[in-house]
């Protein structure tokens, strides 16, 4: 029972991570295709630092790391290998906060991303 | 500590309270459940337990140090308040002129002691909530 429950979970996370990596990668050739128009126009090639993509997956997997470290309690529980009570609560509710500013930060992101797309060229 | 870990450095504060009052709680159910007890492996009757809270200390680069919690540091035995002396000749471990030591235990005081110590877990668990409604508040803005 609390296995499936954890694998669940896992497989949501697995989902929600997969849809931030793409949005991620659209992102990121959007970026490329907007530098390479900006490189024919001006003549000059632009200069390239961090990428937003990058940037966003540092972020994912720091907030991916608190998920996955959630995600063993059910086990750890069970075995006797949390100590206190309330740190089973704790740990989820960091988790979970560090996972709702992720999704506003990916919502945006998409946003973004469709009014770029509407955009009339 | 990471960046994510400094966000969430008050949630652990309010998190390291809450192990510290539980330790408190733990001695004194411990006191009241051996508030009877006349013999021990040390010898005597049991002798009432207390906790001493010091702070959790985090060297900063700077080298100034910040508090970022506070633990249960040490469990004292009360040394201060004598045995009870009783007359109880029936009793297996009473004396030849059949009196017994009960322990230094008094159970209302421990009572007292409990309730107070609940009462700062509550305070924990409200500072903890505060926290977690503060960065949803915050998350508004972004809304």
């Amino acid at each position: 029972m609390v296995n499936r429950i954890s694998n669940g979970s896992s497989l949501a996370r697995e989902a929600i991570m997969a849809a931030i990596r793409k949005q991620a990668q659209n992102a990121d050739s959007i970026q490329k295709a907007a530098e390479k128009i900006a490189s024919a126009q001006t003549g000059e090639v632009a200069p390239t630092g961090r990428s937003f993509s990058n940037l966003l997956s540092d972020g994912v997997g720091a907030v991916d790391s608190q998920i996955k470290g959630v995600e063993g309690l059910p086990q750890d529980l069970v075995t006797g290998k949390v100590e206190d009570f309330h740190e089973v609560a704790v740990r989820l509710k960091q988790a979970d906060l560090g996972f709702k500013f992720a999704l506003e930060v990916r919502n945006k992101l998409i946003d973004a991303y469709r009014e770029v797309m509407r955009m009339s060229v | 500590m990471s960046g994510l870990e400094k966000l969430f450095s008050g949630m652990r504060a309010a998190s390291s309270g809450l192990t510290a009052e539980r330790a408190r709680i733990d001695v004194i159910t411990d006191n009241i459940a051996n508030a009877r007890t006349t013999r021990t492996p040390e010898g005597g009757p049991y002798r009432r337990k207390l906790v001493r809270f010091e702070p959790i200390l985090e060297r900063l680069a700077s080298g100034f140090k910040r508090v970022v919690g506070v633990r249960a540091s040490k469990v004292e035995e009360d040394f201060a308040t004598p045995f009870e002396r009783i007359y109880d000749p029936s009793h297996p471990d009473a004396d030849g002129e059949g009196m017994v030591s009960i322990p230094n235990v008094n159970t209302v005081m421990e009572m007292a002691d409990l309730i107070s110590a609940m009462r700062a877990y509550d305070a924990n668990v409200t500072a903890q909530r505060n926290f977690v409604r503060m960065a949803e508040r915050s998350l508004d803005i972004a809304r």
